[in-house]
């Protein structure tokens, strides 16, 4: 509809309304005024009549009050009737001239205890009001004048007729001046709706031509700078989504999933917008996107914290929300996605601007660290453990045990120890209701000892012959499965770590792998402990073999000074005297000089063979002359065929074969440590010395039918018994040259002394290069 | 569409406005009559009333004007409604009645009266005045003036000779039985007057002097005195003081009714509470209330009653 129409329309109900509120109004007023008037003025008329005609109504002048009544009606063109009830006798003198009615009689009779009245009736004539006066209500006289109300209606009437037309009047001015004034409005508005649809359609450089100074004139004015400020805006605009779609393509270039989400009741959750990251995120392409509610992509897990964090950001509580979620791809595959979002305006709809970045991978790996560091955690306080108490092995292995428990969070295990030379034990025990001491294992001989075969984890059901079925946790609940993971150490398998659980499901891979390091790590603390151990012998050891080869050293040097001193030395000291003697002998021309000097070289022959024992005793000389076999022949002859022992020799292999000084010098000594003790300990009476030469290696076997003796006993005690030091000596002999050394003896049995010695071809290569320098 | 809505509402407003303007004065309570059938020819009389109790019917001697003695009387009977409970109702006698007549027919029960008019009635029934009024002064007696105009050349009574004379009703004490005492006592017969003529009540009388057309009239003193006040009338002479109009009892009202009346009258007190219900109860002959009073005290009048043969009722 047209704003000239409007206005005409506008204008026209205006005026009609203001005419009938008019007509209501005024009618209503003067229609209450001139009943106003009327009343008062029928009050005030029935008053002064009724004291005018009292008199003649009392005393019974009904002439009188008729004309009086006649002369009222006559000169009030509003009273419709008069009458009066007069004493004596209360005869009614009335106006009406056809007779009196009826139904006045009961109408309106003046109330007891009132003197004036005033009733509405509703006559053929339309509303008469009666007003009724009483002298007193001691006496039946009154006066009752009937007013019409005709002439009140014939005024309104007019009145609303007056009103009316004026009402007409007005409104065909108003249309007029609506037309005037629409032409006059409308004619300037037509120009700004051109201007309008001109920039509707994309052109904002032509403006408005503004001529006049009055309202119009500004809204031209505004228009024009409108068009102006739109211009900038758009431009604006464009620089802006020109950045929004650059920014969207960086932020899919960097993996970052935008999308924009209806938040407007009508479509809510629906998709307004998705960049190609969001597409590959969510693996729907973008047409299937952009038809789907956004709940579709959501995993269930996560629809509700999404949804509550969506409300409130629109209830204004944060602008933006940072969280985690996991979507739903099109294949039902979920991807863990940290999101934040905000609300913002996007082609002039309210949306939720949703950003989503994949970090499925990242919280892989975020897992895998928190296992890690558990296991770290696990392990590092192992380690602290087992450092703490490397002395101690039960408290390191008990402590141990209820750190690992704890980490798998099972509430009993235990740990089982088979050395290799002793029977299985429980070396501790933690959450069984028996005490360590109090419990058997037949481990590795239990259904978990299948460790030590498979060196793999197991699971097992308590089996006849586990521990686990003979006892119960401190919890009062039997072992319903426990797994076991082996310790190793020094490439065997040491022992298990066995962890009871009330269900097989506690025992995962990640648990598994955490009791698989735990028994790594305690089977290599329990192997460092052992080698410690060892080392701590052999430290003992070689600083008793030290000493000993010092003491020996020592004794030697005793020996030889002793023998030197005592034998060479006195007959060096002989010989001096001799000399002295013979020096003398010849001086005094004594005929025993001759006989002195004969005696001399007797002496110094002496003294040259005994240096000679002492020499050999101290090295051999066949042993760098001719090597290892003679130098054991010469020794095994020289010791025990002089007391008695027959030798005997099983060579296999070139006897003449030399080797390198080291490994020569180390059997050779072995030898002579063996042969040695079983000269003075053993009591044999055959000695049976076996050398095979192998291309690889050289095996030395010398046995006797001696007593035998027990050798932990006297390894035990080798600080006392010489014996100990010297079998530990041939040992580390042996094991220098990476050999092995066996000694087998039992008391009664006689003894055994196996080395094996490995060979390198350069062993070979160096005696022929060293074979020139033998000292 | 929203433009529609809004138009049509205004129309809908307007319509009921207009309604509302034009029905304003209907719906007040109205009562349908039909003033143009079931009409009554002839002579209509106002029916009455039924009266589930006794009704007493009082009547008096016309003082002033009658609609004023009606209002004045109407204080009266209100106050003995709600001292003896009994219902009461006022009668006015017509000009050509008798207030007599009225209670010896046993028509009127009670009446605010005058001697002249107990005597009478005294004379042939046992009518009791109850009480006699009791005047500015106290007492309960009255007197008659004899009134000209102020601008009059008489001045006593020897000056009525030869003079018109108006007297109230030929049953009035104060308008005509005392004039006829003074006249007497100053030795003036009615045939000295030039002419004498009778009126209904003092106010006529009264008229009759003011309005010139006698020279002088009797008025009782109450009027008398209050018409002097407002300059209208000259007194030229008083009577002496008689026994003062009262109110009397039929003789046909039960003994108890007339006895109740009595007291009530008794303690009937102007100055107080009672005077609000009142309408210019000082304009009476009993401005002060009541007293008792008793037959005797009227028998000087009685005797000059007699002798002016007003004993019989005056037609």
């Amino acid at each position: 509809m047209k704003l000239q129409t409007k206005i005409i329309i506008l204008t026209s109900l205006i005026v009609i309304s203001l005419g009938v509120l008019t007509i209501g109004a005024i009618n209503t007023m003067v229609a209450n005024q001139l009943t106003g008037e009327l009343n008062a003025h029928g009050s005030t008329l029935v008053q002064i009549s009724g004291n005018a005609i009292a008199n003649a109504l009392l005393d019974g002048d009904v002439v009188a009050v008729q004309e009086f009544l006649q002369y009222l009606k006559g000169t009030n063109p509003n009273i419709e009737y008069a009458y009066a009830i007069g004493a004596p006798g209360r005869t009614i003198v009335h106006t009406f001239p056809d007779g009196f009615p009826l139904d006045l009689l009961a109408a309106n009779a003046v109330s007891n205890g009132q003197l004036t009245q005033q009733t509405r009736l509703n006559t053929e004539s339309g509303i008469v009001h009666d007003f009724g006066w009483r002298l007193t209500d001691k006496l039946d006289v009154e006066l009752h004048l009937g007013f019409s109300q005709i002439g009140i209606t014939q005024i309104l009437q007019e009145l609303t007729w007056i009103i009316f037309g004026l009402t007409a009047v007005g409104m065909g001015v108003g249309v007029i001046a609506a037309v005037v004034f629409g032409r006059f409005v409308t004619s300037p508005l037509a120009q700004l709706t051109e201007g309008v649809q001109r920039f509707g359609s994309g052109d904002l450089t032509q403006t408005i031509a503004v001529s006049s100074r009055d309202e119009l004139g500004d809204l031209a004015r505004a228009f024009n700078r409108m068009a102006a400020d739109l211009q900038g805006t758009i431009t604006q605009l464009r620089d802006s989504q020109a950045g929004y779609r650059a920014l969207l393509k960086a932020a899919g270039q960097v993996g970052e999933g935008i999308a924009l989400i209806h938040d407007e009741t009508t479509d809510e959750g629906s998709f307004l917008f998705v960049n190609d990251e969001f597409c590959r995120l969510t693996g729907y392409d973008r047409a299937h996107l952009l038809q789907l509610n956004a709940a579709k992509v959501i995993h269930p897990s996560s629809l509700n914290a999404v949804y509550e964090a969506w409300q409130s950001i629109r209830d204004g509580e944060s602008t933006a929300l940072r969280h985690e979620m996991t979507l739903l791809t099109r294949d039902r595959c979920k991807v863990v996605v940290e999101t934040s979002g905000t609300i913002i305006t996007y082609e002039g709809q309210r949306a939720l601007a949703w950003f989503t970045r994949d970090i499925t991978e990242r919280k892989a790996k975020e897992a895998e660290i928190q296992r890690r560091n558990r296991e770290l955690a696990t392990l590092n306080s192992v380690s602290v453990i087992m450092n703490q108490h490397s002395s101690n092995i039960e408290n390191m292995l008990h402590e141990a045990l209820e750190q690992a428990l704890s980490a798998l969070g099972v509430p009993a295990g235990w740990i089982s120890i088979a050395p290799e030379d002793s029977p299985p034990y429980l070396a501790a025990v933690v959450g069984l209701s028996e005490s360590l001491s109090g419990l058997e294992t037949e481990f590795p001989d239990c259904e978990c000892g299948l460790v030590i075969q498979t060196r793999q984890p197991i699971v097992v059901k308590p089996g006849k012959n586990c521990i686990s079925i003979k006892s119960t946790m401190v919890d009062g609940n039997g072992i319903n499965c426990h797994a076991s993971v082996p310790l190793m150490g020094g490439g065997r398998v040491i022992g298990a770590l066995s962890a009871a659980a009330h269900s097989p499901s506690v025992f995962n891979e990640e648990n598994f792998r955490l009791m698989v390091m735990i028994g790594a790590q305690l089977g290599v603390a329990l192997e460092n402990v052992r080698l410690w151990k060892d080392l701590q012998d052999k430290e003992r050891l070689r600083a008793q073999l030290l000493a000993k080869a010092i003491r020996a050293q020592e004794d030697e040097r005793r020996r030889i000074a002793r023998e030197l001193h005592d034998e060479i030395g006195q007959s060096l000291n002989a010989l001096i005297f001799g000399l002295k003697t013979a020096e003398l002998s010849m001086m005094e021309y004594s005929v025993d000089a001759q006989e002195v000097l004969k005696r001399l070289r007797v002496s110094t022959s002496d003294a040259v063979r005994e240096l000679q024992t002492v020499i050999y005793d101290l090295r051999p000389s066949l042993l760098d002359d001719l090597g290892l076999i003679p130098a054991i022949r010469w020794y095994a002859e020289d010791r025990l065929e002089s007391v008695g022992v027959r030798v005997s020799w099983e060579v296999v292999g070139n006897d003449e074969e030399r080797f390198t000084p080291d490994i020569e010098t180390a059997l050779f000594r072995i030898a002579q440590e063996a042969l040695t003790n079983a000269s003075k300990y053993a009591e044999a009476t055959e000695i049976n010395i076996g050398l095979h030469l192998n291309d690889d290696r050289i095996n030395l076997t010398i046995c006797d039918n001696g007593i035998g003796f027990d050798i932990s006993n006297v390894l035990d005690n080798r600080e006392r018994d010489g014996r100990g030091l010297g079998l530990l000596g041939m040992k580390e002999r042996a094991d220098l040259l990476s050999g092995t050394l066996d000694i087998e003896s039992k008391p009664a049995s006689g003894t055994c002394v196996r080395v094996a010695i490995p060979l390198r071809q350069d062993d070979m290569s160096v005696f022929e290069s060293s074979n020139g320098d033998s000292p | 569409m929203r433009l529609l809505y809004t138009l049509r509402g205004i129309f809908l407003s307007l319509i009921i406005l207009m309604a509302g303007a034009a029905c304003g004065s209907s719906g007040r309570d109205t009562v349908d009559v039909q003033l143009e059938s079931n009409l009554i020819r002839g002579e209509v009389r106002w029916p009455l009333t039924a009266e589930i109790e006794p009704v007493y019917v009082f009547g008096f001697d016309r003082r002033l004007e009658p609609k004023e003695d009606v209002r004045i009387y109407s204080g009266l009977l209100e106050y003995l409604e709600r001292v003896t409970g009994y219902r009461f109702r006022l009668h006015v006698t017509p000009r050509t009645g008798s207030l007599v007549h009225e209670m010896l027919d046993e028509r009127v029960d009670f009446a605010a009266a005058g001697t002249l008019t107990y005597l009478q009635v005294r004379e042939t029934s046992e009518a009791l005045m109850l009480v006699s009024g009791i005047n500015i002064h106290g007492e309960n007696s009255y007197r008659s003036l004899i009134v000209t105009r102020p601008d009059s050349s008489l001045n006593s009574l020897q000056d009525l000779v030869n003079h018109s004379f108006a007297f109230g009703s030929t049953n009035s004490t104060q308008g005509y039985l005392i004039p006829r005492i003074m006249m007497s006592q100053a030795d003036i017969q009615l045939t000295d007057l030039r002419s004498y003529e009778f009126t209904r009540s003092h106010f006529e009388t009264s008229n009759a002097v003011i309005s010139g057309r006698v020279d002088a009239g009797a008025i009782q003193d109450t009027l008398g005195r209050s018409l002097v006040e407002q300059g209208l009338v000259r007194i030229i002479a008083q009577s002496d003081l008689y026994p003062s109009s009262g109110i009397i009892a039929g003789a046909h009202v039960p003994a108890e009714v007339a006895e109740a009346v009595q007291q009530a009258l008794l303690a009937f007190n102007p100055s107080y509470l009672n005077g609000l219900e009142l309408y210019h109860w000082e304009r009476t002959e009993m401005p002060n209330g009541f007293a008792l009073v008793t037959d005797g005290a009227y028998d000087e009048l009685r005797q000059w009653a007699e002798i002016y043969r007003l004993l019989q009722p005056q037609s």
